[in-house]
């Protein structure tokens, strides 16, 4: 220990007993003394804050120990202060006595000083460990008010609202104009105002039961109570009575907004956004206190509102993804570039539209942030396909309007450039034209000094603007890309097509490239090749995919998503039936997936993608046989082939869908963890159609194998009896795994099979006393080894081995007869120093 | 070592652990000279004459603890065996077991002094 950080009170009436602890224990604590409770008591009341552990004698005049133990006991602030009982050895009677009555551990006389130091400590960390939790519960609470805080609320929801058939009401209020309040009356007055609306909160929900309830920011507070209109306005009307009489002469006014909760599984966060949107509603009408949430009113500013708290953790969470559509020569139909567009995966709502996003993005600003993300998750993608060795074409990215107004755009490209160490020619930048029309003169100016820098770009939407053609040689960009949309308003579409026309011919004669999107049709296709336009997008010849498609793509691979069709007619009766939708699921989506029928007696794989056979391990379906027994049965272990079984019924029968995890071998035996997903799909020809899907999990679960199998905790017992592995088990199973070994054999080789792995050892010297004492010496000298906590095991004719403690790091000893209580105590204290020792080292 | 010291370790006594405790023969010394002088063992004697057993009990236990400490360890056994009795309750047929306690404290006595 390094300076004396703690300070200690030692009771003790006996000078000789005194001076050989004070001695001792001087290097590491300030020490104050005491003869007897009652001026322990009075010091403890002096210095109660700076005491961190009490050593106490149980014999003494005037107040002893027990005396002293039942008045502490009763002090509440004390009560956190460890306190060892010292008392003459292997008073056992004593010692349990001193337990019961709040006693953090004992210590006997004679001292045993490495023992009294060890446990000393242990008790010291131990109450460290409580202060922390104590901290932790400060942390729950709101600083200003007392309540709950809005972390604590949100946690506290979980049990409150899963545990209850009830519908609940997420509530949000504020007041209307706070901040002029603060102004006119001054932030303590401000403050004054809010703990009182926290009191009487508080008070108002005394009333009734399964309600929570905590103060969000500033003038926020939230309540969860059950959807009651009694309750609600009960709560309502209390506050704006309680509001209306705070200040004589000075209005204030609450706004509430109630959101109930449909789906209890819904982000609190998302509940309190859309309680916040309802309660805007009534701000700032005159009595208009409370305001329902209502869907269909506030879809767009929810949606708006929403969005925007979430692209944060969408973004951390990887929920963006660069989908890549290509662009092809229209004469060879040979991918010459690809754009590469940001599409929104919810893990809960499923692909979210760019066109509902990007606006909202935009308005806000927020979408600068997204352009980087998509920059630089090209960059990556560029480099990794250049260390695959892939020839991989110019890939054009958005440069949206707000990125204009950067100063450091050209620097933060550059920057990726470098850091990705991929040549400038790949990266193209694309900008619309209206961003251009908006400021035409920083435009050309941050366009030129781009191009200046090496960058490809590129003019989005070329004719939704208003430039005039004039203007196009003045433009620095390198290619045009023109909407095909302006073709697809058949009842103009003489002029459209001609306006489409024009563009191409005019880049043409301006030596400009150009480049058509949106196209969809064939007719538009004969169209452009017609005109002699080079180079085309859209999704006649392919829709923007996921990065491992597109590489597929371009690495020269075959990209066939079309099924393997086992049976053939089948699987058209199927589609016939259901219609397109089978066929999006496996066609659109890179899910492996199969569609399996029954007939009652028997299963059958109708069809499967090839996203499904590469999940078992086969790469090249075309060429390989597929052992169809292998991957459906043989490679599943018994157990698990009768839960798909079942599960598979189960799906069948109740004509719904299941989601489930399990474990087999791929076809080259190596192990495979699967979520599979069943859906029913309907009955034809009388067979069931069922659709499945594979998710591969195996990485995921060898990471979640690796976690637990860190987190574990573990004693070993070495020559112990099983009276005492019981205890231990019964104590600390929970935590704990316990291991036991007959005897020291091999004791080291089977550590460090365990990886260490040890919190405690408890190490039997009354059997084994010499193998013990082996044990102990080998373990000084591996420093692994030596860092777990060891406690021995033995009886009073072996005291002598107290002795040791200091030469072998000993942590504490166990005396046989074992009194389990004293044990337990004693284990404990040692595991939580060790878990103190662990978490803060 | 210490002469004394030495002198009391050929008694039986368990010196290396009392230095041990003291961290030092200085110290140990000076403790051993203070329980060698120790009232209590004379008020351990009138306490069981006048059959006050809790005030014996409460003085035996005390005893028991310095002796531990500076490692007079014959003494300290002699102490214990008499703790039992009056933690139980007894204060008859003791008489013998405190003249050896007195007996012993006494050569300590002469040792130290």
């Amino acid at each position: 220990m390094i300076g004396k950080t703690y300070t200690i009170l030692i009771v003790e009436d006996e000078i000789v007993n005194l001076t050989i602890l004070k001695n001792a224990l001087d290097a590491d604590y300030n020490i104050l003394t005491a003869r007897n409770g009652k001026e322990a008591l009075d010091i403890l009341e002096d210095e109660n804050n700076n005491v961190s552990a009490i050593i106490l004698d149980i014999i003494m005049p005037i107040m002893n120990g027990f005396e002293f133990l039942e008045v502490y006991r009763k002090y509440t602030k004390f009560r956190k202060i460890p306190l060892l009982v010292s008392s003459v050895e292997n008073d056992s009677v004593n010692e349990e006595r001193c337990l019961a009555l709040g006693a953090s551990d004992f210590i006997s006389k004679p001292y045993n000083i490495s023992i009294i130091k060890m446990r000393l400590k242990n008790a010291i960390d131990r109450s460290q460990i409580e202060l922390i939790e104590k901290l932790s519960f400060a942390l729950e609470r709101d600083s200003l008010t007392g309540i709950y805080n809005k972390n604590k609320m949100f946690w506290e929801m979980d049990n409150l609202l899963k545990n209850s058939e009830k519908q609940f009401v997420f509530i949000s209020y504020d007041l209307d104009d706070f901040k002029i309040f603060n102004s006119f009356f001054g932030v303590d007055q401000g403050d004054l105002l809010i703990k009182a609306m926290a009191q009487n909160l508080k008070q108002t929900m005394k009333e009734f039961d399964f309600v929570l309830f905590a103060r969000n920011a500033n003038d926020k507070f939230n309540i969860v109570v059950e959807n009651n209109k009694k309750i609600i306005f009960r709560i309502i009307n209390n506050c704006v009575k309680f509001l209306s009489e705070f200040k004589i002469g000075y209005r204030i006014k609450p706004s509430f907004g109630i959101y109930v909760i449909e789906d209890k599984f819904e982000d609190y966060t998302i509940m309190n956004d859309k309680a916040i949107i309802a309660a805007k509603k009534c701000k700032g009408k005159f009595d208009s206190y409370y305001n329902y949430y209502d869907k269909k009113i506030i879809e767009d500013m929810e949606s708006a509102q929403i969005l925007i708290n979430r692209i944060d953790k969408a973004i951390e969470n990887e929920e963006f993804q660069v989908y890549y559509q290509p662009k092809f020569n229209i004469r060879d139909n040979k991918v010459v570039a690809a754009e590469a567009l940001c599409r929104w995966i919810d893990p809960k709502y499923g692909m979210v539209s760019p066109a509902k996003f990007i606006p909202v993005f935009e308005q806000n600003g927020l979408i600068a942030k997204l352009d980087y993300y998509m920059w630089e998750n090209v960059c990556k993608h560029i480099r990794h396909w250049i260390d695959l060795g892939i020839e991989v074409c110019p890939i054009s990215v958005n440069v949206s309007r707000v990125n204009l107004y950067n100063q450091r755009l050209v620097e933060i490209l550059c920057e990726l450039i470098e850091k990705y160490d991929i040549p400038k020619s790949l990266l193209a930048l694309e900008l619309t034209e209206t961003a251009y029309t908006e400021d035409p003169e920083l435009s050309k100016k941050v366009l030129t000094s781009l191009k200046e820098n090496g960058f490809y770009i590129l003019m989005d939407d070329f004719g939704s603007g208003y430039s005039s053609l004039n203007t196009l040689k003045d433009i620095p960009v390198d290619e045009l890309k023109v909407d095909m949309r302006f073709m697809s308003d058949s009842e103009n579409g003489g002029r459209s097509a001609s306006i489409v026309a024009t563009i191409v011919k005019m880049a043409k004669w301006l030596k400009m490239a150009v480049v058509v999107e949106g196209v969809e049709k064939e007719n538009q296709v004969n169209f452009l090749r017609g005109l002699g336009c080079d180079y085309v997008q859209g999704f006649y010849f392919a829709k923007p995919m996921p990065k491992d498609e597109y590489e597929k793509l371009i690495s020269g691979k075959e990209v066939d998503q079309r099924f393997f069709e086992k049976q053939n007619d089948l699987y058209a009766k199927i589609i016939d039936k259901k219609g397109i939708y089978i066929n999006d699921i496996l066609y659109n989506y890179n899910i492996a997936g199969a569609i399996v029928t029954s007939n009652g007696s028997d299963t059958m794989l109708v069809s499967a993608n090839y996203a499904f056979f590469s999940i078992f391990g086969y790469r090249d379906v075309k060429n390989q046989v597929i052992d169809y027994e292998k991957i459906s049965h043989k490679n599943i272990i018994p157990k698990e082939q009768d839960r798909l079984k079942s599960i598979f019924k189960r799906t069948i029968l109740t004509k719904g869908r299941s989601k489930f995890e399990y474990a087999q071998t791929n076809i080259n035996d190596e192990n495979l963890w699967l979520s599979i997903e069943m859906a029913y799909i309907c009955k034809i020809d009388e067979v069931d159609v069922v659709l499945i899907s594979f998710e591969n999990i195996t990485s995921q679960k060898q990471v979640e194998n690796l976690i637990i199998e860190n987190r574990d905790m573990n004693i070993l017992l070495i020559g112990c009896d099983d009276r005492l592995e019981r205890d231990i088990d019964v104590n600390f199973g929970k935590d704990y795994k316990c291991f036991c070994l007959e005897s020291y054999q091999d004791v080291f080789e089977k550590i460090e099979e365990k990886n260490f792995n040890f919190d405690l050892i408890i190490a039997d010297a009354m059997y084994n006393e010499d193998k013990c004492i082996e044990f102990l010496e080998k373990r000084s000298r591996n420093v692994k080894i030596e860092s777990i906590p060891v406690i021995i095991s033995f009886d009073m004719d072996r005291r002598y081995l107290l002795d040791k403690t200091d030469e072998y790091k000993i942590s504490d000893y166990i005396t046989v007869p074992f009194s389990r209580k004293i044990v337990i105590n004693r284990i404990e204290r040692v595991l939580n120093s060790q878990k103190y020792i662990k978490n803060f080292d | 070592m210490n002469i004394i010291l030495e002198e009391l370790k050929k008694e039986g006594c368990d010196i290396d652990s009392a230095v041990r405790r003291c961290l030092g023969e200085e110290l140990c010394l000076s403790c051993l000279k203070m329980v060698v002088n120790d009232e209590n063992f004379e008020k351990l004697g009138e306490a069981i004459k006048n059959q006050n057993v809790k005030s014996a009990f409460e003085i035996a236990h005390s005893l028991k603890g310095i002796t531990g400490n500076v490692g007079l360890t014959p003494l300290y056994r002699l102490i214990a065996e008499i703790v039992e009795p009056l933690r139980a309750g007894k204060c008859d047929g003791l008489d013998e077991l405190y003249n050896k306690i007195i007996a012993t404290k006494n050569l300590y006595y002469e040792i130290v002094n």
